[in-house]
């Protein structure tokens, strides 16, 4: 009896390691539209009439800050609180791999701001609403991972983790409203406006923003996929240790 | 015992314990006025620019002090193992926290007028002026730390490297908070009627809200075994 | 640094944090395999 279980269990660990050809084609056409949003970016589009050429980080600049602030720790949130009323430990998983990618994707965005700020501006820190915030969400982000690092996996990291998530994501819009009443009553430097787009324009922002949503989808995919194997590999060790 | 009664015994615990030893509110206010005496010597008394700076010392102080003291009180908790005996009793987890954030409100809210007083001391503000508006302001400000400060002491209960968690944790959900309590000080500190930094003031009302309801619908799960 | 300077550095910092990323994963998941790899053939030998 015990044999045949860890058969088929190991049968199950085979399958998830081997992965399904859906995620492959997932990866073939993410892949594609990134490069497709590259050449848009740098190549196709028109040069901005005020900012020049250096105007073009802003096509990967805005769709890394949607996705940082949008999907990835919405679904942190939202997982989260599935995982607190389900306590099925793979809510969790998800949360934990989205919050690694949202801290990638924040990086992204902090550090390719500065850069556009600085050669138009002058500046590479405006206290701009949207860029602050930023700044705070990856704080945030990086707290949770602290926070899931310095626990062992199991209930009680989620458990933690969850509440943490769900605080954490209530406070971004607050954060993001305080700073902008803060930055109203003080427009000292430039904000982000003063850019004049036309239709090509927003024909490569646009599928840049769908080339990133499919980046962060297939990342999270394979990233949850690696995890759901790591935790059935532990069992299956355990299984195996006990006999 | 009705819901709020249960509380305030909760929380009346506390309290007694800490007039009686008054350790955590010494070593509060002392750090507060510490971090004061330090940003100080970054200013220069009657420059030009220190009405801006003013009120941001004040509520770095109050912050840093606020960590501390929230540190202290969940330590001296676990030494005693009093959360797992209050755990036992069987009584709603919402009490719990209320009567733990009531606690801490306390401690946190004197800990900032007393602050208060010795920043007024050091930059000459006209405290018969401000003490009123800025203890209303001094209050909002207590009760959103306290309210998410309670929570995340639960939360870093647990974990190994204590201390340090909980700042990295609560500092980034504090900035509202602080961002407020700052910019209608500032209005205050330079004369202007509490009525013009109505916005800030709404701000804190509307975070402590939110996070009052949040924490006490979630400090179950941060808690249970 | 020139216009373009900036620029280059730009998407320079974009794809090494996903280069960085996709590493690291990549790295992971041989590790697991080989993991994998060693449950397999433990469990044969128990039978």
């Amino acid at each position: 009896m015990p044999e045949t279980q860890t058969h088929a269990e190991s049968a199950g660990v085979e399958s998830a390691a081997g992965g399904g050809s859906w995620i492959s084609i997932l990866g073939g056409v993410t892949l594609v539209s990134i490069l497709v949003a590259l050449y848009g970016a740098l190549i196709w589009a028109p040069t901005e009439a005020v900012m020049g050429e250096v105007q073009r980080i802003f096509y990967f600049h805005m769709p890394s800050a949607w996705i940082a602030l949008g999907p990835s720790f919405t679904v942190v949130f939202i997982c989260s609180i599935v995982y607190l009323v389900k306590k099925d430990l793979r809510y969790d998983r998800v949360a934990g791999a989205s919050a690694e990618l949202g801290v990638m994707f924040t990086t992204i965005t902090l550090l390719t701001g500065p850069l556009w700020a600085k050669p138009i501006w002058g500046a590479y820190w405006t206290w701009d609403p949207r860029l602050t915030t930023t700044l705070v969400l990856w704080f945030i982000f990086v707290a949770y991972l602290m926070l899931r690092s310095s626990t062992s996996e199991g209930h009680k990291r989620a458990r933690l983790s969850a509440v943490f998530g769900i605080v954490g994501w209530i406070d971004v819009p607050i954060v993001f409203m305080s700073i902008r009443w803060w930055r109203t009553i003080h427009p000292t430097l430039v904000s982000g406006e003063g850019m004049s787009m036309d239709a090509s324009m927003q024909a490569v922002l646009m599928f840049s923003l769908f080339a990133f949503s499919l980046l962060y989808a297939f990342l999270l995919v394979v990233r949850v996929r690696q995890l759901d194997l790591s935790s059935r590999l532990d069992k299956l060790r355990q299984q195996l240790y006990m006999r | 015992m009705g819901f709020l009664s249960q509380a305030w015994a909760i929380a009346q615990k506390d309290i007694v314990g800490e007039l009686r030893s008054r350790e955590t509110l010494f070593s509060m206010l002392l750090f507060g006025f510490l971090v004061i005496l330090i940003f100080n010597f970054g200013i220069e008394p009657g420059m030009r620019e220190e009405n801006l700076v003013k009120p941001g010392v004040l509520w770095a102080a109050f912050t840093f002090a606020g960590i501390l003291g929230l540190n202290r009180s969940f330590a001296a908790e676990k030494e005693n193992d009093c959360l797992q005996g209050l755990l036992l009793c069987p009584v709603d987890r919402a009490v719990i926290y209320l009567g733990k954030f009531l606690g801490n409100f306390s401690f946190i809210f004197s800990m900032g007028l007393i602050v208060f007083l010795f920043f007024s001391v050091l930059y000459n503000v006209d405290m018969v002026a401000t003490v009123l508006p800025l203890g209303a302001i001094m209050v909002l400000a207590s009760v959103g730390f306290s309210a998410v400060g309670t929570l995340f002491s639960a939360v870093a209960v647990g974990i190994k490297a204590r201390d340090v968690i909980l700042s990295i944790l609560l500092f980034p959900v504090m900035v509202p908070v602080v961002l407020a309590a700052a910019k209608s000080s500032a209005r205050v500190l330079d004369g202007d009627p509490l009525g013009s930094a109505g916005l800030w003031l709404a701000l804190l009302v509307v975070y402590d809200v939110i996070f009052l309801a949040v924490s006490i619908m979630v400090f179950d799960y941060a808690v249970e075994e | 640094m020139s216009q373009i300077g900036f620029l280059f550095v730009g998407y320079a910092v974009v794809w090494v944090a996903l280069a960085s990323y996709i590493i690291a994963v990549g790295r992971r998941q041989l590790t697991l395999r080989r993991e994998v790899e060693r449950l397999e053939r433990e469990m044969r030998a128990q039978g």
